[in-house]
């Protein structure tokens, strides 16, 4: 009966919509996303997979080699998350050995939650698993903000709900600021501090825009990503355990 | 303009279609009639035109499958199983187009070591007929994009970036056109804002331009060279809660696109969204996710007929799996 009905309707539906010839016009769209896994296509192209073969090879045989063990697997989040601070802790500490003893020795490390672009596994860590998480090539900056430019930096880290950050902890109530300690000391609003971040924070990138009024930028001449191979390669233990301190309270 | 009345009848069809389900009863649209919209089935072959428009976006260097240790897309993605998707695809339609709408770069070591010549040989062997430019593909600066460039035989339809003081100056187009049978295609590229996204050491006196009175001017044009369809492939994300210009705010202040194929949000949609248009016309915005997970898949039809009074979109049948 269905079928019946179904035709006289199509039928009529042709008859009344037989018009003139005209030109070609768009007359109807149907849009889907096709699924590219398993049950879509069970055979890989062998061409491409030829073509990618000796890449995938290479890449294997230079990345794909273990450098270290984490104890678990390590997550962004905001405000505070672990894989935020073991990041900013390996850079921090392996930037503040190299400027021991210099004039722009870093206080403390702000880097962009953007930045962080995959978790670090738990058990074995590759070093493709570090380009993973920091794939961009970005050094490693040291930007002397002063008070004014500190504060822009507490609301920034207010506004955007958190950032990585190391040897810093910072409490907002719901309207302000309530307190800041960098290293064991209280901030000071009258001092300058050295920061450490990324060129590409300190060139103003995801609108940290406080960084553009620094007076002196000091470049550390190491990519981000290589300053954490540094750390692994100093650590004896090759273990990687992360901080799970909360440095951005929100009371 | 050619097909104005293009999809602009809507409400009228809905209410048709709806007493058409009553009749229909339990059985769905989709068992009974495959792909093909209803109207077109009381239609010969020789009647209509059909134009399959793939596209990817944002697929950030993913040449392998996702590992299967991934907890979101584990075993999923990879240009081989793209590609062979594509393949059968073409076999089995006469017009196909394939896009891509940025950040092809950056996500995967392939990128760190080889700086994105793989991504875009691959691209060329499953046939891109263009992509446009993410924030991502500068992130080996000017330089790095144009020491890859001889590994596309695709142009990069860039229409709103300015590169006439950079070295990349005559090396992508504003925008390029595809005749499929009868039917022609104009398609452009619109870039997202740079500053504030990319280090400015990375795109250098690249003057970005606004999307939407660029996105106008190119669609205006292509119309009036006899275009049946066109198509901006947009980095300029999905939607925003802010006032920054996405794909929805320029649909929604255009006048003669037809399709954004977008990306940049990595939006997943379980269909095309529909938006009208300054002149009362409906317009597609699409994303497939990223990362390769999903290829997009909308299939124009064409009719020297007058079916409109029973025509309408049709973006609600989802078929995940072919």
């Amino acid at each position: 009966m269905y079928s019946k009905l179904l035709t006289a309707l199509i039928i009529s539906a042709f008859v009344t919509s037989c018009g003139q010839e005209k030109e070609w016009k768009l007359n109807n769209a149907i849009g889907n996303y096709l699924q590219v896994d398993f049950s879509n296509a069970i055979v890989q192209d062998s061409a491409i997979l030829a073509e990618i073969a000796p890449f995938k090879q290479h890449l294997d045989s230079s990345m794909n080699i273990v450098i270290a063990q984490s104890e678990k697997e390590y997550f962004k989040k905001k405000p505070n998350g672990s894989l935020n601070n073991i990041v900013c802790d390996m850079v921090f500490d392996v930037i503040t050995k190299r400027f021991d003893k210099s004039p722009y020795k870093p206080d403390l490390c702000l880097l962009n939650y953007g930045g962080l672009r995959r978790p670090l596994p738990k058990g074995d860590i590759m070093i493709s698993d570090i380009y993973q998480l920091m794939p961009f090539q970005n050094e490693s900056v040291i930007c002397q903000l002063s008070g004014k430019q500190m504060n822009e930096m507490f609301q920034y880290l207010k506004k955007s709900n958190g950032q990585p950050i190391a040897n810093m902890l910072i409490t907002f109530t719901k309207d302000q600021l309530k307190s800041v300690t960098i290293g064991k000391l209280p901030y000071d609003s009258t001092k300058t501090y050295n920061v450490l971040t990324s060129d590409y924070t300190a060139k103003g990138g995801d609108k940290m825009n406080f960084f553009l009024k620094a007076d002196t930028m000091v470049l550390c001449g190491s990519l981000l990503r290589d300053d954490m191979f540094t750390y692994i390669y100093n650590q004896k233990d090759k273990k990687l355990v992360a901080s799970d301190e909360k440095r951005i309270i929100f009371e | 303009m050619k097909n104005e009345s293009f999809l602009n009848k809507g409400n009228t069809i809905m209410q048709d279609r709806r007493s058409f389900f009553k009749i229909l009863g339990g059985l769905s649209l989709a068992a009974a009639f495959g792909n093909i919209p209803m109207q077109l089935l009381a239609a010969k072959a020789e009647d209509y035109i059909k134009i399959s428009v793939l596209s990817t976006n944002d697929v950030h260097s993913r040449i392998d499958p996702f590992p299967n240790t991934d907890k979101r897309n584990p075993g999923m993605a990879g240009f081989a199983r793209r590609a062979a998707i594509i393949k059968n695809i073409r076999k089995k339609e006469d017009h196909v187009l394939l896009f891509d709408a940025g950040d092809i770069f950056q996500g995967t070591p392939y990128f760190n070591l080889y700086g994105g010549e793989l991504e875009l040989k691959l691209m060329s062997e499953m046939g891109y007929d263009a992509a446009t430019m993410g924030n991502h593909d500068f992130d080996n600066g000017l330089e790095g994009f144009k020491k890859q460039l001889p590994h596309a035989n695709f142009p990069f339809l860039t229409s709103n970036y300015d590169f006439s003081n950079t070295i990349l100056s005559d090396q992508t187009q504003k925008w390029t056109t595809f005749q499929k049978g009868p039917i022609k295609i104009g398609v452009f590229g619109l870039g997202v804002k740079l500053e504030g996204l990319v280090s400015k050491n990375n795109y250098q006196e690249t003057i970005y331009q606004d999307p939407i009175l660029i996105g106008n001017k190119m669609a205006d044009k292509l119309r009036a060279q006899g275009c049946h369809l066109i198509i901006a492939i947009s980095h300029l994300g999905h939607s925003y809660k802010n006032k920054n210009v996405s794909d929805l705010v320029l649909a929604k202040e255009s006048h003669n696109i037809d399709l954004i194929i977008g990306g940049h949000t990595h939006t997943f949609l379980d269909q095309p969204d529909e938006i009208i248009n300054k002149n009362g016309n409906k317009v597609l915005v699409s994303q497939s996710g990223w990362g390769g997970i999903l290829l997009g898949k909308i299939d124009f039809y064409f009719s020297k007929k007058d079916f409109s009074k029973i025509s309408s979109i049709n973006t609600k049948i989802k078929v995940k799996n072919q």
